[in-house]
């Protein structure tokens, strides 16, 4: 029994302490899905906080014996009775909770412990989290789960060409697993072409249309890495379908694998690889390597140690090089810019791919959008994206999303990708302030719901996985909570400008900034940069009111002109007609 | 690239030295040399293995120009005469002649505002000679400084609005119970690089502070610098001349003296800013700092900010940091973090947090010195003072924090800056730009608090170093004193007053309580940035492509034509309202109707601006058969009177002003022959004495509505100015208030009176709707008629401003 986890309900009498502000006298109680911690405000008032198991990324627990302390710290009777959890979140926070009772303490180190581990993705299934018991609070305006649909994208896509069809090969997922059941391809293209190409590449995970680009019609095209092998396979309909994409059959396209070559032979000794030039010559090929997996998620943990660590032993700036992760960013925004550039510059298509296709794929071609495509930068816009690009498009939310930035990775399956995407992206808000209807709390918000949520958008692994565990029906959407609006409201950038054009952001190192308000929330005072914030809110509402009100007194006024012209003409007439009269 | 503008008019002035002129120059930008303009943006290009990088070499070579010199400056022109890149020679820091390569002559020009210029020249001869003669043109004494030979714009007048030390003290609260005002040093007999006029505690004596000041660094005794309103103080001074074993007991008395003065505290701080192994150092020259046996109730305390030595090297690295060709994320960074650039900063500002502690929280006074006490010291009390006194996070407050803290007391900025090229480089140091970058970074961590923008920072640094006015030329007071600044330079305080606007922060928020308190920040090595604006202000395809700041200004400056529009359109509808009041029942009485027109009258000769008066005769004559009873005899003859008058003006004026044909035609037509003539020409020659000019006339309506633009052009649409003058990012646009376009600085006129305003304030305007409105025919009336009555009003503002300052003077001198 899953409540035979919490060996003590409710600690009474401790401190609650986060970077900024400590809480004596709250209130834990320990629930099935969250501990709810009771604060004592200043003023008297309770204020509830929830803390998901979701959102654990880690505790440690300190307790030194009783006699250790005792002469550690002689002089202070009031620390001696302090028993510390100090938890580390998902949404990068850390709080601690001083507990007065070692008994107490210990219990609630036990209950968290094995709460924690409940929510791993190898102990519990997806249907034990919080989002199926969640009950809905709130009134639902438009339904998340039906409002991104593939129709709606491919209606976009038939005003710029009639070139492409919807497939329903994939039917109860019979062909592609991480795919959605519908997907867009080439119309010269049959059916069982696509399954003969989806036998050749991984996953099944053959290449399918995510972006066709309105002036030049050209596209990117997403997939798997082919079967290729040692003995250099071949597959006729994947060469097929891979050329009929290619619109301007006169210009080569580009082949961008996000591997560099050593890992392609790799690759291609297990059976996997790149396309072979002679096989595939309308196209070239481009390795720009992005690190993934492992790699990234070291590297985020190095990060966020960094940007949390006060001590100053070390010099700040040389644990952030330490750690990589700027330049992951700047890495990725520029493999990111190359797309963009190929496609709107050089007017040729780029089919991108990397090992599965589901990782680093989707980092380019998501933010090659968010560069070409003006309606990506606007919330539902950018809403759409990230379920077509990342949740239809099949990335693992559930397994990259298991730890953060402080747990330890049991099984090495977590990385940080959807977070570098989002960075990428305020990089380029930073450097637009005025092009993207959004403004970075979204971008937070979008961050702290992948990690852990009450929403089911994130918390499967591909369409095939909600569908199973009927996701639609069970959980609410994200999207139905951010598309009210109460909600929107707090995402609008005061200073949006729809802007038409690609974005060609600078991407040299000096440009690359720290994402302040994401990764230093918790640590740094935030009320200066909110009282910034309103008044920029009030400076372009002041703008706005008064253009109105000009607008109004100037219609007034002409309105009074004319009467007082009408007026005047009646009284000349008078006027006249008594001259004339007398 | 566009380094220092002067006013296209002004440009025939400068005198081009003979032959000083080489073509077919390129500029080389370190940035943007790949960097293409492709529809509507700057297009970086991302890899090089793309076949477009053909395009750029014909493009870098279709980028050459003419390099002009004058006695000021050095010109850069490019063919098209699109951009100007104008380098100051008082700001070049260094120039630099590289091995010729095949496409000619490399000559590196740098700045001291952080431009890098790379020319490449044809004739190594001419590079030679352009390298040999820039460095003869850097000025070699103080009477070459550019501020003596500079004329500015007619709108900059010589005055020196006057500072005086005793103004500040007297708004601290000084003279007071515990502190006195003492003259000794009115001939610099006590110490050279301080004011005259030295604030002391009330207890010490001359002979006292004589005694301190030998026993001091360069006679720099502890004196009065702030004084909190909690009764702490920061006072600062030099280090004293202790060796191993000297005192001085003046000096030590000095010290109980000043503890003294704050009844709050039984201890002091003196916080030595200096790494303790520098002042260790210091003893075995015979300096060193205070040993706390002989100084009672003394709290001791080392800051570690390194010498002016660490921080010019600290500097040389950022600037090659800066400097790198398209480094790598890791290679940048840790040039960064080699540099030390930012942790310099943070132990500058945590020491002035630790000074402000002291005062704030322990109540306790400060003693703050370094070596000579005149730049970490300078720093430190500056910082302290702008976390904890509001009243310096303004514009004109941070103008008397430079003036006491740097200038008043000795900060060497001739020296430091190298204002001349005789001065020695190893006296250069970035002291004052680390004060300007931690305020920087202080309004970045409080972005409301500040009421000026980082725009103003810039422009203080670059003033610094430009000597283009004379504020901060010479190494003390006394320097100043002697080269006559105030007499023969302008002023930079007058250039930021009349510009004001440009400098203000659009988010400051005066109520907001980091505005109004005590700032006691945390900084972490993780809060502080690397400040782009300012080391990268010249690369403008590295800044962020749209500007925040910029925005926000440019969403100010339109509240303010709007508002001001919308205070005449309410007034215009009131006239009209009152024009078309045929309606009895919104004058309750004649009597009270009558007593509104007279007082309208009157007020109406008062005001430049009303029309009132025709208006309030024009109405009254439909309430004749309904006149109350009540009244007396005399007033109803009165109204009778008026309301005939009214009557008769109301058919013949109302034609004349309404008719949108002719105003003439109104007159003279059919109606004055008819026996009124008389009565009429008398109303007229009544109105005219008034104000012919301000009647809402339907012309008059539609000149004052086109003369200002509803909506503005979107700060970020237009890439070019009409000049033709590519704008960038860093750059600020105007608009013209009248048709709301973008223009860039030189194209905007700032003279021009524009109908549709209320307050007859001088609008920016471009120059094309400045000749459109000057010639429109109904304009010159107007225009003569509100220039008369502003310019007094302008007249009497200045007056008004100077007088203040001068009656605070007053009456510190009575004291």
């Amino acid at each position: 029994m899953v409540t035979d986890l919490i060996k003590i309900p409710c600690v009474r009498n401790i401190v609650f302490r986060d970077h900024l502000q400590s809480y004596p006298e709250s209130i834990l109680n320990v629930t099935l899905h969250n501990v709810i911690v009771s604060l004592k405000q200043s003023d008297g008032d309770l204020k509830e906080l929830w803390i998901f198991y979701t959102n654990m990324d880690g505790f440690q627990a300190k307790f030194p014996m009783k006699n250790e302390f005792r002469s550690q710290l002689p002089t202070s009777p009031s620390l001696s009775s302090k028993y510390t959890i100090t938890l580390r979140l998902k949404t990068l926070a850390t709080c601690h909770f001083d507990i007065p009772v070692l008994d107490e303490a210990i219990k609630l180190a036990e209950s968290l412990d094995a709460l924690i581990a409940r929510t791993d993705e190898s102990t519990c299934d997806v249907t034990g989290l919080f989002p199926f018991y969640f009950p809905r609070d709130f009134e639902v305006i438009q339904d998340g789960w039906t409002a991104f649909s593939v129709e709606s994208e491919f209606s976009r896509l038939q005003a710029i060409s009639d070139e492409w069809r919807i497939t329903d090969l994939n039917k109860n997922f019979a062909v592609c697993e991480t795919y959605s059941e519908r997907l867009v391809v080439p119309k010269s293209i049959s059916d069982d072409q696509l399954k003969r190409s989806a036998e050749f590449r991984s996953h099944g995970r053959f290449p399918v249309l995510c972006y066709l680009h309105k002036s030049s019609k050209s596209c990117i095209i997403r997939c798997a890495q082919p079967l290729v092998g040692s003995s250099v396979r071949r597959c006729k309909e994947d060469e097929a379908l891979v050329n009929s994409m290619l619109i301007q059959r006169h210009k080569k396209g580009w082949i961008l694998d996000t591997r560099n070559p050593n890992i392609v032979k790799v690759a291609q000794s297990k059976g996997g690889g790149c396309e072979p030039e002679q096989h595939y010559a309308l196209w070239k090929r481009l390795h720009r390597h992005l690190d993934r997996h492992s790699v990234l998620q070291e590297s985020f943990v190095k990060f966020i140690d960094a940007c949390i660590d006060q001590s100053e032993k070390d010099r700040w700036l040389s644990k952030l090089e330490n750690s990589n992760w700027l330049l992951y960013v700047k890495e990725a925004l520029t493999v990111a810019c190359i797309v963009a550039q190929t496609i709107d510059r050089e007017e040729t298509s780029v089919l991108v791919h990397g090992n599965d296709g589901w990782d680093t794929t989707l980092l380019v071609t998501s933010l090659a959008q968010v560069l070409l495509h003006p309606d990506c930068r606007t919330i539902t816009g950018f809403e759409a994206l990230i379920e077509r690009e990342w949740i239809q498009a099949g990335h693992p939310f559930r397994t990259r999303c298991t730890r953060a930035a402080f747990g330890k990775s049991s099984r090495g399956y977590e990385s940080p990708l959807f977070t570098l995407f989002l960075d990428c992206t305020w990089q380029l808000l930073q450097q637009f302030a005025c092009s993207f209807e959004f403004n970075d709390t979204l971008l937070i918000q979008l961050f702290e719901h992948a990690y852990s949520s009450k929403f089911g958008t994130f918390i499967f692994n591909n369409e095939k996985e909600k569908t199973k565990y009927n996701g639609v029906k069970k959980t609410v959407s994200l999207w139905s909570y951010f598309n009210r609006p109460e909600i929107l409201r707090t995402f609008l950038n005061p200073f949006y400008e729809p802007n038409i054009s690609v974005l060609w952001p600078s991407v040299a190192a000096q440009s690359i900034i720290l994402w302040r308000s994401l990764y230093l929330r918790f640590y740094e005072n935030q009320i200066p940069q909110q009282e910034a914030w309103d008044e920029y809110l009030i400076i372009k509402e002041k703008e706005l009111q008064l253009r109105s009100y000009v607008n109004k007194l100037r219609q007034e006024l002409l309105e009074l002109e004319r009467k007082c012209t009408e007026k005047n003409s009646n009284m000349i007439k008078m006027e006249k007609d008594s001259v004339t009269t007398t | 690239m566009l380094a220092y503008f002067w006013p296209k008019s002004n440009i025939h002035e400068i005198r081009i030295l003979e032959d000083a002129k080489v073509e077919n120059v390129r500029l080389i930008d370190r940035f943007n040399s790949r960097q293409q303009i492709i529809g509507n943006y700057h297009n970086n290009y991302y890899d090089s293995s793309f076949p477009i990088v053909k395009y750029f070499l014909l493009l870098l070579l279709r980028l050459t120009g003419t390099i002009y010199l004058t006695s000021t400056h050095l010109i850069f022109i490019d063919p098209e005469g699109k951009r100007e890149t104008w380098i100051l020679h008082s700001l070049t820091s260094y120039v630099d002649k590289l091995p010729t390569t095949q496409h000619g002559c490399p000559l590196h020009v740098r700045t001291k505002h952080f431009l890098a210029a790379e020319f490449t020249i044809p004739k190594e001869r001419d590079c030679a000679d352009l390298h040999a003669t820039l460095n003869q043109l850097k000025p070699d004494s103080y009477e070459k400084l550019y501020c003596f030979l500079y004329q500015a714009p007619n709108y900059l007048e010589k005055i020196w609005d006057p500072f005086l030390l005793a103004t500040e003290y007297v708004r601290m609260g000084v003279p007071n119970t515990n502190w006195k005002v003492e003259d000794g040093n009115s001939n610099f007999d006590m110490c050279d690089t301080y004011p005259p006029l030295i604030y002391v505690p009330i207890l010490t004596t001359k002979a006292m502070l004589f005694g301190s000041s030998k026993f001091r660094s360069r006679g720099r005794l502890p004196v009065l610098t702030y004084l909190h309103p909690n009764g702490a103080s920061i006072t600062r001074c030099s280090q004293p001349l202790s060796g191993f074993s000297a005192r001085c007991q003046e000096d030590e008395q000095l010290l109980q003296c000043i503890l003294k003065t704050n009844p709050y505290s039984s201890t002091m701080y003196i916080i030595d800013t200096r790494p303790r192994i520098n002042a260790v150092a210091n003893r075995a020259a015979g300096k060193g700092y205070e040993n706390e046996d002989y100084y009672s109730n003394i709290q001791f305390k080392f800051c570690s900010i390194e010498n002016i030595h660490i921080m010019r090297g600290s500097l040389q690295k950022l600037l090659e940091t800066c400097e790198m060709k398209n480094p790598t994320m890791n290679q940048y960074l840790n040039a960064l973090d080699n540099s030390s650039w930012l942790q310099h900063i943070k132990s500058i500002l945590d020491a002035a947090i630790l000074i402000a502690r002291a005062i704030e929280v322990e109540k306790k006074n400060v003693l703050v010195h370094c070596s000579d006490g005149w730049d970490r010291t300078a720093q430190c009390c500056s910082l302290a003072s702008l976390l904890l006194c509001p009243y310096y996070r303004s514009i004109h407050g941070f103008r008397v924090l430079i003036e006491k803290e740097w200038l008043s007391f000795g900060h060497k900025f001739s020296d430091r800056c190298g204002h001349t090229a005789t001065s020695d480089s190893k006296e250069q140091s970035p002291i004052f730009l680390q004060f300007i970058e931690s305020v920087w970074q202080l309004s970045q961590i409080y972005p409301t608090a500040f009421e000026f923008n980082e725009r103003f920072l810039i422009s203080l640094h670059d003033n610094s170093h430009s000597c283009q006015y004379g504020n901060f030329v010479g190494n003390c007071e006394k320097d100043r004193l002697d080269l006559c600044v105030k007499e023969r330079t302008y002023s930079y305080w007058n250039y930021v007053l009349q510009n004001v606007n440009d400098f203000k922060n659009p988010l400051f928020r005066p109520q907001s309580s980091y505005a109004s308190e005590v700032l006691l920040p945390v900084i972490n090595s993780q809060t502080l940035k690397f400040w782009l604006s300012m080391y990268h202000r010249f690369d403008s395809s590295l800044l962020p492509k749209e500007n925040i700041s910029n925005t926000l200004a440019h969403l100010v400056d339109h509240t303010l034509s709007l508002n001001d529009h919308a205070r005449l359109l309410e007034k215009r509808i009131r006239e009209l309202h009152s024009m078309l009041d045929g309606d009895p029942t919104t004058i309750p009485t004649t009597a009270s109707s009558s007593t509104t027109t007279t007082a309208t009258t009157t007020t109406s000769n008062e005001d430049v601006d009303d029309s009132d008066v025709e208006k309030g005769n024009h109405h009254k004559k439909i309430s004749l058969p309904e006149l109350d009873s009540g009244l007396s005899e005399t007033e109803l003859s009165q109204t009778r009177i008026a309301d005939s008058i009214s009557s008769k003006l109301n058919t013949i004026l109302k034609p004349s002003t309404l008719s949108t044909s002719d105003v003439e035609s109104g007159f003279s037509g059919d109606y004055s022959p008819h026996g009124k003539a008389p009565l009429s020409s008398f109303i007229l020659q009544h109105q005219s004495s008034i104000d012919t000019n301000d009647i809402p006339t339907i012309e008059r309506i539609a000149l004052e509505l086109n003369s200002i633009a509803l909506d503005w052009r979107s700060y970020h649409t237009p890439l070019h100015c009409s000049c033709s003058l590519p704008f960038d990012s860093a750059q600020r646009k105007y608009n013209c208030w009248r048709c709301g376009e973008n223009f860039c600085a030189r194209c905007i006129e700032r003279g021009i009176y524009l109908p549709g305003l209320y307050s007859n304030s001088l609008a920016p305007v471009c120059k094309t709707c400045a000749c459109s409105i000057k010639s429109s025919p109904s304009f010159a009336d107007f225009s003569a008629l509100v220039k008369s009555k502003s310019t007094e009003f302008i007249r009497n503002q200045t007056a008004m401003k100077l007088s203040r300052s001068m009656i605070i003077d007053q009456f510190n001198n009575d004291r």
